[in-house]
């Protein structure tokens, strides 16, 4: 057994629908986010955006906060009601890179990968995505102007959460 | 809730290391604004729990010298394992 993963890098994807005033946008985001165990609590920090960290008992606690977090920042920024461009703007701004948080996602994943026989559950049981099988970003489109045949099931995207490997 | 600070603390400690930032309330959150950067999920509650804290210190940079304005919440030596 390696030495204990206190760390983790983490890949997570994330797609919601928000209306403005007079818009209706489509927001996919795909970040990284670093997770470990602080003053009792599991908390999750995000890199990019890099702007939000979320907490819980469990690791799945801390994912469900950030989530909504994230969703909620959303919200606020449709509130403020200066029209699409301006809340795309404003969402791509918010995806912006924590730097001193990349660094320490750079640390964590160093060390999972020389010690990956010391993951435990439920990090185990993540998904493990490689650089290169993911694509970070994040996408702002306006739905109501899509036309019919844009708008498929083929669309949605389930929200997801994976370890970098 | 785990371990918390006042936010007049944290503003405290914003005055000392982010002169010139600026606060406000939206539905959902407070959104710092300091040195070209917005902070957009800093919780409204008070107290607000030290992990929003030391990640809105982060994120502006702010280590150094929040660890001496908050020297119970942020720690300099912000790596967290050797690799």
């Amino acid at each position: 057994m390696g030495e204990a993963v206190r760390l983790y890098p983490l890949v997570f994807t994330l797609q919601d629908v928000v209306t403005g005033c007079g818009f209706l946008a489509g927001i996919v985001v795909t970040g990284k986010a670093v997770m470990e165990q602080e003053d009792g609590k599991w908390w999750m920090y995000g890199v990019c955006p890099g702007a939000i960290a979320g907490s819980g008992d469990t690791p799945n606690e801390a994912f469900i906060d950030f989530r909504n977090g994230y969703k909620e920042t959303l919200f606020d920024i449709a509130e403020e009601c200066k029209g699409f461009l301006q809340f795309r703007t404003a969402v791509k701004d918010f995806y912006a890179e924590d730097e001193q948080e990349a660094s320490r996602w750079d640390q964590g994943l160093s060390f999972l990968r020389k010690h990956e026989d010391s993951v435990t559950d439920p990090f185990k049981k993540l998904p493990r995505k490689k650089d290169g099988e993911y694509e970070l970003g994040i996408r702002v489109e306006r739905l109501e102007r899509k036309r019919e045949s844009q708008l498929k099931p083929a669309n949605n995207i389930p929200d997801s959460l994976a370890k970098a490997a | 809730m785990s371990a918390s600070t006042s936010l007049s603390q944290v503003l405290k400690m914003l005055d000392e290391c982010a002169p010139g930032y600026t606060i406000r309330l939206a539905t959902h959150s407070r959104v710092i604004q300091f040195g070209g950067k917005v902070y957009r999920r800093f919780p409204k509650h008070d107290p607000v729990e030290n992990g929003h804290i030391r990640k809105m210190v982060r994120f502006f940079g702010l280590t150094a010298c929040a660890s001496k304005s908050l020297p119970g919440v942020i720690k300099d030596d912000s790596t967290i394992q050797e690799t």
